[in-house]
């Protein structure tokens, strides 16, 4: 036969044992927050000292400045000067052979890279001739006439004898 | 005195006779009229026992099988949602107790919803108050026949019918080969020979053999414990 349970009083210990597992539910749930509260303090803990220790040691392993020595800027200067090849326009220079025309004067500027020839010339008609003449070889015309003087030139007793010019040439030497 | 408070008291309502007992002492029967409604007699016997015994907090009702007879429902197989049986039993109760299906409350089998027991809410909060009154809580309120089938004798796997038989009524119970509950309540003084035409008619009508039921006899009178008798009230089991 099988049991027959009829009670017009609905059991209360269930509400006690529904009340108990609620409340172990509460407190297992409790310590797994708490729990989970630690470690993931332990983790934004752990997350600092790592990033405050990557900081050291990228402090630590970065290239260290070299304080500018003083005597680098002329260095450069001089290692550019010494990069810069004079050659070809010094032996158009001396190749240079052009009747009435003298070498009067050079000026190199080494920051620019322009060299700048003054000669002495006899006539306006020379400067374009030893325009010719300097840029003999080159494509691109590389000596260019900057500017064209007039003087008189006077003999030892005064009087003037003829009339002296003077041409200023330049030219880039990195274009030769 | 404090042992008392802590045991929980054991009362027997049915039609004429209340009984009272606390813990393994005697039960206080008492006589009562059968014209006195449920609380009176409850009030009645807690006050009558109250000048022998301390009367405990806890106090289990188990109401005779003439108060809270047992019914079966025989509800349509399609119908097999909980709600819907219970509301069956609900109409089948105010039908048999002649009152609206709000003024009572019936309670089905949890496990077997074929068999059900209905008492009028106004008694069970009148039951209530009582007690109350009285400083007790009630803890359980059941017919006694579904205490009785508890018992150890009655989970016998040849079980398959039980009969119990009260002062004041006979309650069948059985349990057909397919699977469903049966239950009746015969209310009335029923004799020895009127419940052996009743149990023979009975089981036939299930088709069980007679070695198949157990029969079992309740009363005031205070007895030999019966081996394998229901917990509460012993003493008070007798072979029929």
């Amino acid at each position: 036969m099988r049991n027959i349970r009829i009670d017009f009083i609905s059991d209360r210990r269930w509400r006690w044992v529904w009340a108990l597992a609620l409340l172990s539910a509460t407190c297992v749930a409790g310590m797994y927050v708490r729990q989970w509260h630690t470690s993931s303090k332990a983790v934004r803990d752990t997350e600092i000292l790592i990033s405050v220790a990557r900081e050291r040691l990228a402090l630590l392993t970065a290239p260290k400045e070299v304080p500018l020595n003083p005597k680098r800027p002329s260095a450069e200067q001089a290692a550019k000067l010494l990069q810069q090849d004079l050659n070809k326009a010094f032996a158009t220079i001396e190749n240079l052979k052009e009747p009435g025309a003298r070498l009067r004067s050079l000026n190199f500027d080494s920051a620019s890279g322009v060299l700048r020839l003054e000669f002495e010339i006899d006539s306006v008609a020379k400067a374009a001739a030893l325009t010719a003449v300097l840029n003999a070889g080159y494509d691109t015309r590389p000596w260019q006439l900057e500017t064209v003087s007039g003087a008189a030139a006077n003999n030892a007793m005064g009087f003037a004898t003829a009339q002296a010019m003077r041409g200023l040439w330049f030219v880039e030497i990195n274009k030769l | 005195m404090w042992s008392v408070w802590s045991k929980s008291l054991d009362i027997y309502l049915g039609h004429g006779l209340a009984m009272l007992k606390a813990g393994s002492g005697n039960a206080v029967v008492l006589r009562v009229p059968a014209a006195f409604s449920l609380d009176r007699a409850l009030s009645t016997l807690i006050e009558s026992a109250a000048k022998d015994i301390a009367v405990g907090r806890r106090i289990r009702l188990y109401f005779s099988g003439a108060i809270c007879p047992a019914f079966s429902i025989a509800a349509p197989k399609e119908v097999t949602r909980w709600q819907e049986r219970q509301q069956i039993a609900h109409a089948i109760a105010a039908k048999n107790q002649g009152v609206h299906a709000s003024e009572i409350n019936c309670e089905l089998d949890s496990v077997h919803p074929d068999i059900a027991a209905a008492m009028p809410i106004a008694s069970l909060e009148e039951l209530r108050r009582c007690a109350h009154r009285q400083g007790g809580r009630i803890v359980s309120m059941e017919p006694l026949w579904s205490a009785a089938t508890r018992c150890p004798a009655a989970r016998h796997s040849t079980v398959q019918s039980f009969i119990l038989l009260e002062p004041d009524a006979a309650t069948m119970l059985a349990y057909g080969d397919k699977g469903v509950f049966d239950a009746l309540t015969l209310p009335g003084q029923i004799d020895t020979a009127t419940l052996t035409a009743h149990t023979r008619r009975w089981l036939v009508g299930h088709g069980l053999a007679e070695d198949k039921a157990m029969k079992i006899g309740f009363g005031a009178t205070l007895g030999v414990a019966m081996p394998g008798s229901p917990l509460p009230w012993s003493g008070h089991w007798y072979q029929v």
